[in-house]
């Protein structure tokens, strides 16, 4: 009777116990499950049944085991099972289908639990679903292998400079391990003579004015040598949206900027090899036509004044008067033929100004070619220096002889001129003209690169049956009067102030 | 009395040869090689006529002829050249010449061309 008084109050102790274990259980913010001596289950709160979307009944004894993911189902028993033989506390973590039909992945910690008396009574577990944190993880493991592994050099940087977080191919790129890197600034690896920019770039990222900005810039590798990367460096701000860190990505073109600096080089040499060989080519066709002029042609007329000298002083023979006549004429003509070729050389009237060489190439042409050449002059042309002269008179033979050959035009207008500070000369004809690009084999190269050598430039404009309009452009030093105006003004300038 | 002349020529032989078909005639009174020793030579030696080659390092014939008009000089200027060149002849003409002899035709034409023009007329060769 005693026994069973006892026995009854237990239970109405246990009963009140275990309504208010249950109660706030349903109210965790966790999912609990509870098995008993048998290894099955014979609890599980709300949490947990509102989880699966699932009735008790179905969840006790081995039930619930039909929502866990069947990948995952062998190794959460087991670790159940293990556990449970040894009594110890597990964890466990597998997929559970919730009440939508999609798994979810659970974290379950489950501890042996005993009675008052010390006996062993079965598990209680709480489980949460940690799909979101999981996620998280994950996005943070791929963020950082991406990080690590990324081809391109990559920093976290401080506002202040220094190296947060450096990944393997920054590393590999300034030639620092990851260790050194940490313990410096980028100001001390970066070139001195890029380090303003970078900073004032840097400055404006951290202080919220831009958001990223690009640069190509000079490291100084931990070997000494000149590193040339392009930096793409951009803000991290914080919750508050201060910004205290940057993310740097650094590629390296070192090989590209040496390839560059290469090509430069060659085309550099290339240019300069190309304005050699013209100065030289001209020198020697100077050269040529003095010969020709100041010497042979000069012999060849004192010839003719010795064979005219000879014949009034023969007497007697007519037949050699005639043949001394023809030997003279024959000279003078050599005199005529040698005077063509030192022309086309060298214009000997250039010793005359270049209006006068001008108007004696068109004059030439015109009667050679059969093609009007009229000319036009603009402005005080004794302003041009002689370099200048020389390229634009190549420039306008050149010219011409593409009017002569291409153009099939019946008149063509030569304009020679200064304006301002600069030379200009046009050659204009109304012939058949050609298509921009096609051009290749007119000369127009070696006109360039004429001008190119005095300073100046051509624009040629042409279409099919519009004519051809080719200017050239040269640069020429301002002549004294208009310094002594500058001055002039400047003083004008100053009684006013007064 | 002679006329006085002065020759200005670059070319050695050339200078000689002009010298020997006009020593007969006139008095040679200075050769010289360059444009600007023929200013100078004139300004000193006041020739009645000056020989004047076209082409000439330094100062050129009609440069020659034009600073000597510049300065008032009234001797008479002859030009020669090989050149046939009718724009070369308007310009050397326009710089103050009162004649131009082609050097083939010296022999034939250049006494003539002097006497013409010391005569106050002009000349120039008819092979032009």
């Amino acid at each position: 009777m005693m026994q069973r008084t006892k026995r009854r109050k237990t239970d109405a102790v246990l009963g009140e116990s275990e309504v208010r274990f249950r109660l706030v259980a349903d109210t965790a913010p966790v999912m609990i499950w509870m098995s008993g001596t048998d290894r099955v289950c014979s609890y599980f709160n709300r949490p947990w049944l509102e989880f699966t979307g699932r009735a008790l009944q179905e969840e006790l004894g081995n039930g619930w085991s039909k929502g866990v993911h069947p990948n995952d189902l062998n190794s959460c028993l087991d670790t159940y099972t293990r556990a449970f033989d040894r009594r110890e506390a597990f964890e466990r973590e597998y997929r559970l289908r919730r009440h939508d039909g999609g798994y979810r992945w659970i974290f379950d910690h489950g501890v042996p639990r005993f009675n008052s008396d010390g006996s062993f009574a079965g598990y209680i577990g709480t489980a949460v679903d940690l799909t979101e944190r999981k996620l998280a993880e994950e996005n943070q493991e791929r963020f950082r292998s991406v990080f690590e592994y990324s081809a391109v050099g990559m920093a976290l940087v401080s506002n202040d400079g220094r190296w947060i977080q450096v990944n393997r191919a920054l590393c590999e790129i300034l030639g620092y391990s990851e260790q050194e890197l940490l313990t410096t600034n980028f100001q001390s690896l970066t070139h001195p003579d890029d380090l303003d920019a970078d900073l004032s770039c840097a400055q404006k990222v951290f202080t919220g004015l831009i958001r990223f900005y690009h640069l190509e810039k000079r490291y100084i590798h931990k070997q000494g040598h000149v590193v040339w990367v392009t930096l793409t460096a951009s803000a991290v701000p914080d919750a508050t949206g201060r910004v205290s860190y940057g993310v740097a990505q650094v590629q390296d073109i070192t090989a590209r900027k040496n390839v560059e600096a290469a090509l430069r080089r060659d085309q550099e040499e290339l240019q300069s090899l190309a304005g050699r060989l013209i100065t030289v080519q001209e020198e020697e066709r100077k050269r040529i036509a003095r010969d020709l002029h100041d010497d042979l042609s000069q012999r060849l007329a004192l010839l003719c004044v010795d064979l005219d000298i000879l014949r009034q002083n023969l007497v007697g023979s007519t037949e050699a008067a005639r043949e001394l006549e023809r030997m003279r004429r024959e000279t003078d003509e050599l005199v005529g033929d040698m005077r063509r070729l030192s022309h086309n050389e060298h214009h000997p009237q250039w010793d005359l100004g270049l209006q006068h060489g001008v108007a004696s190439f068109c004059h030439d042409f015109s009667r050679k070619h059969g093609i009007a050449a009229k000319l036009v002059h603009e402005g005080d042309l004794k302003q041009i220096p002689e370099t200048v002269c020389f390229a634009l008179f190549r420039v306008l033979q050149e010219a011409m002889s593409n009017v002569a050959k291409h153009s099939g035009a019946d008149r063509v207008t030569i304009t020679l001129g200064v304006q301002g500070h600069q030379a200009l000369l046009r050659v204009t004809d109304e012939g058949r003209g050609f298509e921009i690009g096609s051009e290749r084999g007119l000369g127009l190269i070696s006109m360039r690169e004429r001008l190119r050598l005095v300073g100046g430039t051509m624009r040629v404009n042409s279409s099919p049956l519009q004519g051809t309009d080719v200017e050239a452009v040269v640069p020429i030093p301002i002549p004294l009067s208009s310094n002594i105006l500058g001055i002039g003004r400047t003083g004008r300038n100053t009684s006013h102030e007064t | 009395m002679k006329p006085k002349l002065l020759i200005a020529e670059n070319h050695p032989a050339m200078r000689a040869k002009v010298a020997s078909l006009l020593q007969r005639d006139f008095e040679v009174i200075a050769s010289v090689a360059e444009g600007l020793a023929a200013v100078e030579a004139t300004s000193q030696f006041l020739p009645d006529l000056v020989i004047l080659d076209v082409s000439m390092p330094v100062l050129d014939g009609p440069d020659v002829a034009r600073r000597l008009k510049a300065q008032g000089c009234g001797a008479k200027i002859v030009f020669i050249s090989v050149s046939k060149d009718a724009n070369q002849i308007a310009a050397c003409l326009a710089a103050g010449g009162d004649a131009y002899v082609t050097k083939m035709r010296m022999g034939s034409d250049l006494i003539p061309a002097i006497t013409e023009v010391l005569a106050g007329r002009g000349f120039v060769s008819p092979d032009v």
